[in-house]
């Protein structure tokens, strides 16, 4: 299936990859159906698509990658709309953005918690206020632009 | 909306499991005890409106600057 998106134009999307957010996302509460795909040009960051608004386009990553120790705690209500058991494994993603002065951010304290067999997935906002919404995880990007040009020079 | 005056001690229900306490009204702030079962979220607004901020600034990335960000990644090892 084919989603078109402002940002990244028309992306080809397989069903594997299709999620359900039956509570949406925290101020896109009505829309309920994803992909998360890979565009190579992007790696690692994976992308969460909207089926219906091209605006909604949000970069994701991994949180093992970035964030190797964190371990959010999820609440009764969290695993239930998820449809999973206690022992169920979980996949858990991590909204990036990028902040001119605080250069890439993920939100630690509300990440996208996906169970893999049911193909849920949860924005879950955890109660826990030491994880930040914008967490610096990389300079910023214009100090990378120029390291890119020094190395290159 | 409701509007309910209540003094420190005492307390509001809403339905069968949920009850508001207030605990202590003093200089312009009041403290509230909440009980609710584990399966309902409580959480300050601003909370709300911060992650909701944080989505929208998301989903208004520049691809160059996620290009960056994804080759800055790459080259420290983490893609």
């Amino acid at each position: 299936m084919r989603i078109q998106t402002r940002t990244l134009g028309a992306v080809e999307a397989t069903p594997e990859s299709f999620l359900t957010l039956p509570d949406g996302l925290v101020g896109y509460e009505a829309e309920r159906e994803f992909a998360l795909v890979a565009p190579a040009d992007y790696a690692p960051f994976h992308w969460l698509l909207s089926f219906s608004d091209p605006d909604l386009a949000l970069p994701v990553l991994p949180a093992r990658l970035v964030a190797p120790d964190y371990e959010p705690a999820l609440g009764a209500s969290d695993r239930r709309a998820l449809g999973c058991a206690e022992s169920d494994a979980l996949e858990v993603w991590l909204i990036a953005s990028v902040d001119p002065a605080r250069g890439l951010t993920v939100n630690l304290r509300a990440p996208i918690v996906v169970h893999a067999g049911t193909r849920l997935a949860r924005q879950v906002v955890l109660s826990d206020g030491r994880f930040a919404i914008d967490q610096a995880i990389a300079p910023s990007t214009k100090a990378d632009h120029s390291a890119a040009q020094q190395k290159a020079a | 909306m409701l509007v309910l005056g209540r003094r420190p001690g005492e307390n509001i229900r809403i339905g069968d499991d949920i009850k508001v306490i207030v605990l202590e009204v003093r200089g312009g702030q009041i403290k509230l005890g909440i009980e609710a079962p584990l399966d309902v979220q409580v959480h300050r607004e601003e909370i709300y409106e911060r992650i909701q901020q944080q989505n929208r600034k998301a989903a208004g990335m520049s691809p160059e600057d996620l290009g960056v960000a994804a080759r800055y990644l790459r080259q420290s090892g983490r893609g």
